[in-house]
């Protein structure tokens, strides 16, 4: 609907008004919050009520953050870990769809793999790090190997559902008017599950940081969660909660990028 | 010029623990510009007769013949398309069981080839919900049909965004379909129907999703546009009222498995429109009568 701001009501324009307001408020508490967190944290180290040593604070933080970025070292190895998190997050939730599509499309196929899906999907996939440190190495391969390995199992399923919750009577139209399987797929059941797919990129948002990170423990000479069990080795807390801080920032702009996609496709691509 | 022949059809569904008689030896026909209604006791197979139609499920035993007799040589022409169509349907059937995919340019009717237009031999099923694909803006969503089966020529674009101005939605064809009224949807699914130029429509309790208001309107709406657009309908329901009012012929069946009960004609031609057909001194007699049909067979059954 397309309306024009001066043929709103004095009470529309209240109203408008009031949901500002709501929506300001909001923002200035999450600030708010934020900044009373800090600054309590600040006040207790500064006070000796923790040990700043072990807990840091945000000063400390603050100056290694400054220390790292100016070295470049930070900007190295974010700038690697978020490489092996997009290549995981792409791999892993295009395989995923594909691997839902053959198992949609072929019903012997989907009760032939049912059980194996479930079963990985229970399997905690850090515990195959050693086979896959074995199998691929201790470089970047192995690092999106587990990134893709803990995202692909969820989409296959997740998508899978969705495809199979279609609505039934709009696929008895679309056969009623003599589509094939292929024609379904294209006319009704990917675009109906576009929102489904969307949900699913932001899981893998997540999904793809795990496995980075948890891939990097376990093996890396490079990457944030190399840095983060550096610091710990050499007790510097500082430099980890450093790194913990800026992974947020990346998962936070790289979920935002997804929503801002996820708003342009559900609008133009269906 | 029959549309449509049912000879002693049956269909049998089975299950891991039983077997169902849905349709036991059914014959009946459609000739063409006739509006035929289907009634009978809820449950009793009236859905499966359709799917039969759409040739979604193939009969047991008997035969479902469309178009012209075969030995009638006026219409050799309808029945080359139609078994090209079959040929064509069979060969795909066949792929699909395989598991192969069959790229669409092997899908491509050759229909385009004989008459600008489509064909007019397919069948147009409407779903009891209008199953609009909310994704898709009004003049999309009339155009599937034509997309499905390769036929997105001009011509028949055309003619469906004529249907769209005909029957009021022009304005609406940019919108999508959650912004408009349950009766307007309904006559969007119709249009959708209409745009294949399909021979037969098929009705499946198009109306049971509306409510009573509504449906009066709908059901004037519906059977004047298929009137003009001189088609060929089947209508599916449970409601006796609703089947006096729109059809020529009704076919009664009994409960499952359905049988032929009675073929009873509504003798309202003359009357145009289905909302003054409901206010005609016959219907209630008529009423009665078929309710009678439906319920005195239900209680000797029981």
């Amino acid at each position: 609907m397309k309306n024009n701001k001066s043929t709103f009501t004095r009470e529309h324009l209240l109203y408008l008004k009031k949901l500002r307001t709501q929506k300001i408020a909001v923002h200035a508490t999450q600030i708010g919050v934020l900044i009373f967190f800090l600054g309590l944290w600040e006040l207790a180290a500064h006070l000796n009520w923790i040990d700043s040593f072990i807990m840091s604070c945000p000063s400390r933080i603050w100056a290694t953050l400054i220390e790292i970025s100016a070295g470049g070292t930070l900007w190295y190895h974010a700038g690697v870990s978020t490489l092996e998190t997009l290549a995981g997050f792409a791999i892993g939730t295009a395989l995923g769809y594909v691997i839902a599509v053959i198992l949609w499309w072929n019903n012997f196929l989907k009760d032939v793999f049912e059980p194996y899906v479930v079963v990985l999907n229970s399997l905690p996939k850090i515990a195959l790090g050693p086979i896959i440190i074995i199998w691929a190495g201790t470089g970047k391969a192995a690092i999106i190997t587990m990134a893709v390995l803990i995202s692909v199992v969820i989409t296959t399923i997740t998508m899978l559902n969705g495809f199979a919750e279609t609505d039934r009577e709009k696929a008895l139209l679309l056969r009623s008017m003599g589509a094939n399987r292929f024609q379904i797929f294209v006319k009704l059941v990917a675009p109906a599950n576009v929102p489904t797919l969307m949900a699913m990129l932001k899981i893998n948002v997540g999904m793809s940081w795990i496995g980075t990170i948890m891939g990097e423990y376990l093996a890396s000479k490079e990457g944030l969660g190399y840095l983060l069990v550096y610091g710990s080795q050499v007790f510097r807390l500082d430099l980890v909660m450093t790194c913990t801080i800026v992974l947020c920032a990346l998962a936070g702009i790289m979920y935002g990028l997804v929503s801002i996609l996820e708003k342009v496709v559900v609008k133009n691509f269906r | 010029m029959t549309i449509l022949k049912f000879d002693d059809v049956s269909k049998v569904f089975y299950s891991k623990t039983q077997q169902t008689t849905a349709v036991s030896h059914l014959s009946f026909e459609v000739n063409e510009g006739e509006f035929v209604a289907i009634i009978g006791p809820s449950g009793c197979g009236k859905t499966t007769i359709l799917s039969l139609v759409c040739k979604l499920i193939e009969p047991t035993g008997g035969k479902i013949t469309y178009g012209a007799n075969d030995s009638n040589a006026d219409c050799t022409k309808v029945n080359e398309t139609e078994n090209e169509e079959n040929s064509r349907k069979s060969e795909s059937n066949e792929a699909s069981k395989k598991g192969i995919k069959l790229p669409s340019f092997l899908r491509k009717t050759k229909h385009n080839k004989n008459s600008e237009r489509a064909s007019g031999n397919a069948v147009g099923y409407m779903l009891q919900r209008d199953q609009l694909f909310e994704w898709r803006t009004i003049e999309k969503n009339i155009v599937l049909g034509l997309e499905i089966q390769n036929k997105m020529t001009k011509e028949n674009i055309e003619y469906a965004s004529e249907l769209l101005k005909k029957y009021g939605l022009w304005e609406f064809r940019k919108h999508y379909p959650q912004e408009l009224s349950g009766g307007m949807r309904q006559r969007v699914a119709l249009i959708r129907t209409l745009a294949t130029n399909p021979g037969l429509l098929l009705l499946d309790e198009p109306f049971s999703a509306l409510d009573f208001q509504t449906r009066l309107e709908v059901c004037d709406d519906v059977y004047s546009i298929i009137k003009k657009e001189n088609k060929t309908a089947l209508l599916v329901t449970h409601d006796i009222s609703e089947a006096i009012s729109l059809a020529d012929k009704i076919i009664v069946l009994t409960k499952r498995p359905a049988t032929l009960l009675t073929i009873h004609d509504t003798n309202m031609s003359d009357i145009d429109t289905p909302l003054k057909r409901r206010q005609s001194p016959t219907f209630s007699t008529q009423f009665e009568q078929l309710h009678k049909y439906l319920h005195g067979e239900a209680y000797e059954k029981q």
